[in-house]
């Protein structure tokens, strides 16, 4: 029963013409390409360019040039330079475990404070999680140093006679580490511990668990996912936070952060710099893929 | 209220990791103050300090480009980082996950990578290491911050919304000005606080690209420190915390004011 | 004022290789209040989102009030829409929520102000214009989601379960004042809704659908007592289906064997030995524990097995003989005096079944 008058060509011209009109959707092209051009650009495009570099040869006066090479990549099984790897992945894990044993607790402490205490003693932490980690660095020379703060108020107690040498040793790399990356470890494992119901301790006390069963079997499984979080976090940027062990190592502690500078800026041996950052860049996203797998086995075992 | 001994444990401890955190800043603050240039035995109190700090061009110098840095970055990261967001958040497109992956993979591989990558970029290309790489590079680091932040407030949007306003005759445009934009606004501005502390605060990358009459603000202090320790150092440290300090605060409040 | 305002041509959605709409036709007449009634899934909401023009559908051609409108965006479209969440703008104030469709559309000021007030009052909220939507109650949102669509004069209003998140109080009157409000005003309405209720007592026509089909479009009554397919007599109030065989028909009745006996049923376009189901709603149905001897009455014969006291009326379930459940209504305050495991009998009109093939 329509009326026939609808169905004439001025109709199906409109029609036509609205079609072409839609199909154009400018807020696809408004909002995706400034970003996906400045990130290819500017992103991709270097870390390309740095790939492609590793497997050039050194130049004289500090170029890159032919041949193609990939001794650039062997060159790290020099026990020299493997050894800078080693010494930066083993003071990147120190760091990391100390973070998580001096942060687990406190995480816990604040994440079962009392509600009206949480959000200022979070932005206590959150705080210097925005400072500057370089100032942050420097605050401890002022406390470690010979004349610092630390030794001239043992000195003038009379504890000690010589002043310690507090500074330039790995100890120092550590403490500037662990003081810097912390608050990185405290913020996902107190998202993680907020989020544990406390009837489930309820229900562990309940079933007749103690505490450090409760601990052991209840609240550590279910804040795995904070923890590697944390440890990711932290162990990560510690790899290549170069000016840590520039300043509070002196330059007898080398970790791969400062390797990669140095190749880049003194030695001027860009290939080997590039080598050495694509190696860095693996090693951190094979820790990546570990954290992924790992949090995703734990999530596909609770489906099941 | 009495407390248990696990109460008095856990608060004593509280105290120990905050005194940890908050001491060698209150010392760096508290010896910005003092008299002696040798810096470790107080001797009394004094702004000298600052003071000698504000006829130090090499710093107000440091401290201008890293204000201009700083400004020209945010506003640059946030006006593409949003759009970028929004866009995230309404399309399904091909290369989604590939844009995903270069707007994650910067946040979490070192920063030192990113460094060398764009020397490497800035040099292959000759351009001269200076204002404009800073930009850039600082442009760079802050996208996929500011796309994670206003995703995150996109995230409780509802998208019926956007609809009512297409429904009631807005155009698509109109829509992102009128409602998407107003609505994601907290958003918006606690990403460009972000972004710019980070841009004010940024060793590494700068590092990398700065030239050698483009240094920052933290490059400098870089620099000094290695001279060694001084008291005009503690002063400028003082500041910039002031600075951060302040910029938290305010990106906090916004925070809280969503809640 | 009769005449077409939308019609729907061979309609069909796909979302990837799902098929949500699939081949809807349907014709609006101008003024009418129509209703999309299906459970959730069953594609009502994707069609009136591609009349709204916020999915654009597979195939099929949507006209409004005489122009192709399918390709335009929704902010091309004279229909406007009241959303399930209401979708109020949480930066705006109620007044200025109802005035952003006039604003985008640079209405004049002067004319704008008045029609804003015009369609507050009209919901009754001339009071609340200066709050923002988190300051209102669910009801009062509704309210200014309604003026806020009809502000624009749309041809079309299109309404998505817009009483869906109201408490069932609220519901009943605000039920009430949107049936009120389409007839003063004269405008089409479209309206989605999976609450059979609601459907029966507001709408013009109703259309049910199911897994993307439309089912039946009809009046409620016509749903109601003559659906037309096992799906609708199911879904529309409580019925009993029984299923069996044609096995003679004439050109008044059929005789369908089904429950081990023969039953009378009305006449419908089936086949000898065709399957087919009869659908007897409880209200229709007449409990009694002598056989009657009236050759014109349905019988069947089963146990009490409960009673569900409902108020004004009861619910009794008789156990049939196959073990089929049968629902009869019976006044609370005639019941038949018969307790559970009584033997008794089940008896209609044979007119007051309906005959469903599919």
């Amino acid at each position: 029963m329509n009326p026939p008058v609808l169905d004439n060509a001025p109709a199906n011209q409109l029609q036509n013409e609205t079609k072409l009109k839609h199909q154009i959707d400018y807020g696809k092209a408004w909002t995706i390409w400034p970003v996906f051009i400045w990130m290819v650009l500017l992103f991709l495009l270097p870390m390309i360019l740095v790939f492609a570099v590793s497997f050039f040869s050194r130049s004289s006066f500090g170029g890159i040039g032919f041949p193609l090479t990939l001794e650039n990549y062997s060159r790290f099984f020099d026990p020299l330079y493997f050894k800078i790897i080693w010494i930066s992945c083993v003071l990147a894990f120190y760091t990391t475990l100390c973070c998580l044993v001096l942060g687990y607790p406190f995480a816990y402490i604040i994440a079962r404070s009392p509600t009206q205490y949480r959000n200022i003693l979070l932005l206590l932490i959150i705080v210097p999680f925005w400072t500057n980690s370089l100032i942050r660095t420097y605050a401890w020379i002022v406390l470690l140093r010979t004349e610092g703060v630390i030794n001239t108020f043992l000195l003038q107690l009379g504890l000690i006679e010589q002043p310690l040498s507090l500074l330039y040793n790995e100890s120092a790399v550590l403490i500037g580490l662990v003081y810097t990356m912390l608050p990185f470890m405290v913020l996902p494992l107190y998202a993680s511990i907020e989020k544990l119901e406390r009837s489930l301790l309820e229900a562990s006390k309940d079933l007749g668990a103690k505490p450090w069963q409760t601990f052991w079997r209840v609240t550590l499984p279910l804040t795995t996912p904070g923890i590697l979080a944390g440890s990711l976090l932290v162990f990560i940027p510690s790899l290549g936070l170069f000016f840590i062990p520039d300043l509070m190592g002196g330059s007898k502690t080398i970790l791969i952060g400062n390797h990669i500078k140095n190749q880049f800026l003194t030695a001027r041996d860009w290939p080997f710099g590039s080598a050495s950052s694509i190696i860095l860049m693996i090693l951190t996203l094979v820790f990546i893929a570990v954290y992924i797998k790992i949090t995703k086995d734990k999530q596909g075992k609770e489906l099941v | 209220m009495r407390l248990s001994l696990a109460n008095k444990l856990s608060f004593l401890y509280a105290s120990l990791i905050y005194l940890f955190l908050y001491m060698p800043i209150a010392i760096l603050i508290l010896y910005s103050f003092n008299q002696s240039k040798l810096n470790a035995v107080w001797t009394g109190f004094t702004f000298d300090w600052y003071l000698k700090l504000m006829q130090n061009t090499e710093v107000l110098e440091a401290m201008k480009t890293s204000l201009v840095v700083a400004l020209i970055s945010t506003i640059a990261a946030t006006m593409i980082g949003t759009l970028a967001a929004v866009g995230m958040y309404r399309y399904q497109f091909r290369g989604k996950t590939a844009l995903d992956a270069m707007l994650y993979l910067p946040i979490v591989i070192p920063e030192i990578v990113m460094g060398i990558s764009l020397l490497a970029l800035f040099s292959q290309f000759e351009i001269p290491l200076g204002y404009l790489t800073l930009i850039a590079a600082h442009i760079t680091f802050s996208i996929p911050f500011v796309v994670v932040v206003v995703r995150a407030r996109m995230a409780g949007f509802d998208r019926s919304i956007e609809e009512a306003a297409m429904d009631l005759g807005a155009t698509p445009w109109g829509t992102f000005i009128k409602v998407t934009v107003p609505i994601i606004a907290p958003g918006i501005l606690a990403s460009a606080l972000l972004a710019f502390t980070l841009s004010i605060d940024d060793v590494i990358i700068s590092f990398f690209v700065a030239g050698p009459s483009s240094s920052t603000l933290p490059l400098k202090i870089f620099s000094m420190v290695k001279f060694g320790v001084s008291p005009e150092i503690n002063a400028l440290s003082t500041l910039m915390l002031v600075v951060t300090l302040f910029l938290v605060i305010i990106a906090e409040r916004i925070r809280m004011r969503k809640n | 004022m009769s005449g077409l305002m939308v019609k729907l041509q061979h309609l069909v959605k796909q979302f990837g290789t799902q098929t949500v709409v699939q081949d809807l036709s349907l014709d609006i007449e101008k003024g009418e209040f129509l209703t999309l009634l299906g459970p959730s899934g069953c594609g009502k909401t994707t069609t009136l989102r591609m009349i709204a023009g916020f999915e654009q559908p597979t195939s099929g051609e949507i006209m409004l009030d005489g122009q192709y409108v399918h390709n335009l965006a929704a902010y091309q479209r004279d229909v406007n829409t009241v959303f399930q969440s209401y979708a109020l703008f949480p930066h705006l104030t109620a007044y200025d929520n109802v005035a952003f469709g006039l604003r985008v559309k640079k209405v004049p000021k002067q004319e704008i102000e008045k029609r804003v007030k015009d369609a507050l009052r009209l919901v009754q909220l001339e009071d609340y214009a200066r709050r923002k939507p988190d300051q209102l109650s669910g009801g009062q949102r509704q309210r200014i989601a309604i003026a806020r669509a009809l502000v624009n004069n749309p041809k079309v209003l299109l309404l998505d379960e817009p009483l869906g998140a109201l408490d069932q109080k609220l519901r009943k009157q605000m039920q009430v004042e949107l049936k009120h409000l389409q007839k003063q005003l004269g405008i089409t309405f479209v309206f989605v809704t999976h609450d059979q209720e609601e459907a029966l007592t507001m709408s013009d026509r109703i259309g049910v659908m199911n897994q993307g089909f439309l089912e039946q479009v009809g009046t409620p009554a016509e749903i109601y007592e003559r659906p037309s397919t096992k799906f609708v007599a199911g879904f529309i109030g409580e019925t009993n289906l029984l299923h069996g065989t044609v096995r003679t028909r004439d050109h008044q009745h059929l005789l369908v064997e089904c429950e081990g006996v023969q039953v009378k049923a009305p006449s419908a376009n089936v086949a000898e030995n065709e399957s087919v189901t009869i659908a007897i709603r409880p209200e229709k149905s007449v409990l009694s524990l002598e056989p009657s001897h009236n050759e014109q009455l349905v019988q069947l014969n089963g146990r009490l097995t409960e009673r569900i006291y409902c108020g004004g009326s009861t619910r009794t379930i008789v156990t049939l003989h196959s073990g089929q459940t049968f629902v009869a209504l019976e006044k609370t305050d005639q019941l038949l005096p018969a307790a559970v495991g009584d033997e008794l009998f089940v008896q209609w009109q044979p007119n007051h079944g309906v005959v469903v093939t599919r």
